[in-house]
């Protein structure tokens, strides 16, 4: 019995030490204060390219691979690869640039930070200040 | 404990009713039938699964990765192609043609990924994606160097690094396509094999089906065919045997081996031929009882045939002694009736003899004839001559007389029926009866017209000696006889009545009975009427009589005119 509370009481401690969020953030300038998952896959595929006050949508991808990446496409419902073969299918036809990837979380955070119309997706643990979030989703949501 | 109770309860297989065990076996077979089915479609089910495996995991998914294959192949080409264009338009359309392969190739990735995979395939899967996506960024960076006509560099990048990852995901799709032709091989081997398990199973039910069958008919023929052959078999021994008298036949038994109908039958059957041997039995012991009786009677038979013998003899003896009696009654009767007219003939010649003797003296002597004419002793002597003389005629004729009925009498030439008149006879007989019948019974004659009748004359003057005598005989003192004749069809009748003292009416239906005699014991045999009523029956007539004790008897003899021979 006492061992069982020790091992609840752990897993509850190290739960936040590993964040099982994603945060997607966006320039202030964005006139959204949320976003849908239909809408938010509608920019990310190249789809709707500019934001309601005609501002074009920046989108910053994260280049390596990790769980942050991985949970935010699939909650998109599509693999990054997927995602890159839409860019580089609208690159060539001239519909659009595919998005920068960037090496890391925090690189990301400053973009966002400092790119009017920039959209991405980090930790929510490094969201900051200088930033909105536009949705949250937990590792593991599909919907 | 229980299990005897148990067993005893539930009816063994063998005894059940034919129709049971019939349906019982059919069941069984169907069983065994529905059991190989179900194995055989289990089986097919298994077949069809390691095929549908084949077509919806295998198949698609080597046609993906095969198609991922070229285009990645297509896409390279293309990329070297587009960095070394000089024109802004070649460029252009190399470019869509770039995105069109992209496209494809994106169909195809998400192909596989909804197709279900192995472990060994999502891991290989994976790690296409991941160098993929690695390609892709690179296939950026190159598309951007060769629309700057930077493209020295674009294709040192296309050729260095991307070539490296090009080459990585090369090998990953082959291994993917190896991967795919062992899972397509094993399926196609796990199907093979399914298939010859499905084979096998089903040989073997079809087998174990045909064996159960035959089985089953074989044993029916058993159960069914032979008993009932052995039955029908038996019962011909049985009735042939019979006809040839064979007893030994109804011994046989059959066996019972279970209590099923054909048991029922085959215990019936020798309960039947138990029975039959029981009664055979019984015949036996009669047929000794009778035997035995056969024997006694064989015995008490010769004892009778001795008896009828002696009868005979005494009849023939008693017949003879009757002749006799009768033929001394009649012979007694013409010695009676010929001594007068011989006696008369007698003195008649006694006395010629004198009275010629007379004569002779008188001629002596007398001188001459006038003399002797006035002689008395002469003519006394021829008056006595005279009638002398008319005597010994008269007498001569009556002696004739008798004689000639005594010819008639015994008439001795009769061998077959001759026709004759029976007054004759009748006549014949009141001669011969005369001396009887003198002075004392008076004789009505009322003859009738009377055609000369078949007959044996001889027997039937016997059969009138014996009525006459017997009416004389029954007159005491005074009397009448009367004889009437008449013709009555095609028969004659004679009806003889005396008035005499008749016939008791206890005693007249006893009169033609032989040995019957009221005349007392050592008077007279009894046979004269019996042997007359024999006589009148081989003339194929009737003799009866009819009697009043005290006043008379009447005897009335029917004689027909013609004798059929056909019917004697």
């Amino acid at each position: 019995m006492r061992i069982l509370a020790i091992c609840i009481l752990c897993v509850l401690l190290a739960a936040p030490a590993t964040s099982a969020e994603v945060a997607v953030i966006a320039h202030p300038s964005v006139p959204a204060s949320e976003i849908s998952k239909s809408h938010l896959l509608d920019i990310f595929t190249g789809d709707v390219k500019e934001w309601k006050n005609g501002e074009p949508v920046i989108i910053v991808d994260l280049k390596p691979r990790s769980d942050v990446k991985e949970a935010f496409y699939d909650y998109l419902g599509k693999s990054s690869s997927r995602m890159k073969s839409i860019w580089m299918r609208n690159m060539l036809t001239g519909e659009g640039t595919p998005p920068e990837s960037l090496e890391s979380q925090a690189e990301i955070l400053e973009r966002v930070k400092n790119t009017p119309g920039a959209i991405g997706y980090v930790n929510r643990e490094l969201v900051a200040d200088g930033v909105i979030t536009l949705r949250i989703i937990q590792f593991g949501e599909s919907e | 404990m229980d299990a005897p109770f148990f067993c005893s309860r539930v009816k063994s297989f063998k005894d059940r009713r034919l129709a049971h065990k019939q349906a019982i076996i059919v069941g069984v077979i169907l069983i065994l039938m529905a059991t190989a089915n179900g194995m055989l479609i289990h089986r097919m089910n298994g077949l069809r699964d390691a095929i549908d495996t084949v077509t919806s995991k295998w198949l698609p998914s080597a046609v993906a990765v095969g198609n991922i294959d070229a285009y990645t192949s297509d896409l390279r080409i293309m990329q070297l192609q587009h960095a070394l264009a000089q024109e802004d338009s070649v460029k252009g359309r190399l470019e869509l043609l770039m995105a069109g392969l992209i496209e494809k190739i994106q169909i195809n990735q998400d192909d596989f990924d909804r197709l279900a995979k192995t472990e060994e395939q999502s891991e290989l899967h994976a790690k296409f994606n991941e160098l993929w996506d690695e390609y892709l960024d690179l296939f950026g960076q190159i598309t951007v160097l060769s629309r700057q006509n930077r493209y020295e560099e674009a294709v040192a990048l296309l050729n260095g690094e991307a070539g490296k990852v090009f080459s990585e995901l090369g090998s990953v799709l082959e291994q993917l396509v190896g991967v795919n032709a062992q899972a397509s091989l094993d399926a196609a081997w796990q199907a093979d094999e399914t298939y010859q398990k499905a084979r096998r199973g089903s040989l073997l039910a079809f087998v174990i089906s045909l064996v159960v069958a035959v089985a089953f008919a074989s044993g029916m023929v058993r159960r069914i065919t032979k008993p009932v052959g052995q039955l029908a078999n038996a019962a011909d021994n049985i009735a042939s045997a019979a006809e040839r008298g064979d007893e030994h036949a109804i011994d046989v038994q059959i066996d019972v081996v279970a209590d099923d109908e054909i048991g029922k039958l085959s215990r019936s059957f020798n309960r039947m031929t138990g029975a039959l041997r029981e009664a055979r039995e019984k015949i036996e012991t009669q047929r000794r009882k009778l035997e035995s009786a056969n024997v006694e009677l064989g015995f008490k038979n010769r004892a009778l045939e001795d008896a009828m013998k002696q009868l005979r003899d005494t009849q023939q003896q008693l017949v003879m002694r009757e002749k006799m009696a009768s033929l001394g009654n009649l012979v007694a009767g013409v010695a009676h009736e010929i001594n007068n007219p011989v006696g008369a003939v007698k003195s008649a010649a006694d006395t010629s003899e004198r009275s010629i003797e007379m004569v002779c003296k008188s001629l002596e002597n007398s001188a001459d004839l006038s003399e002797l004419k006035e002689s008395k002793r002469f003519q006394t002597a021829i008056q006595v001559l005279k009638s002398n003389t008319a005597v010994t005629v008269t007498a001569s004729d009556r002696i004739a007389e008798i004689v000639r009925s005594l010819r008639d009498f015994a008439r001795l030439d009769e061998a077959e029926f001759q026709k004759a008149d029976i007054h004759d006879g009748l006549d014949s007989t009141l001669t011969l009866l005369r001396h009887r019948l003198k002075n004392r019974i008076e004789v009505n004659k009322q003859y009738g017209d009377l055609p000369r009748i078949q007959c044996y004359p001889n027997q039937l003057n016997q059969v009138f000696m014996n009525v006459l005598s017997n009416a004389e005989q029954a007159i005491a003192g005074e009397g009448q006889i009367t004889i009437e004749t008449a013709q009555e069809g095609d028969a004659v009748v004679v009806r003889i009545r005396d008035t005499g003292k008749g016939i008791a009416q206890d005693d007249v239906g006893h009169i033609f009975d032989p040995g019957f005699t009221t005349k007392g014991v050592g008077v007279g045999t009894g046979l004269g009427l019996s042997i007359s009523y024999n006589i009148i029956q081989k003339h194929h007539g009737r003799i009866t009589a009819d009697s009043d004790q005290g006043s008379g008897t009447t005897i009335s003899i029917t004689l027909p005119i013609e004798q059929h021979t056909e019917s004697t």
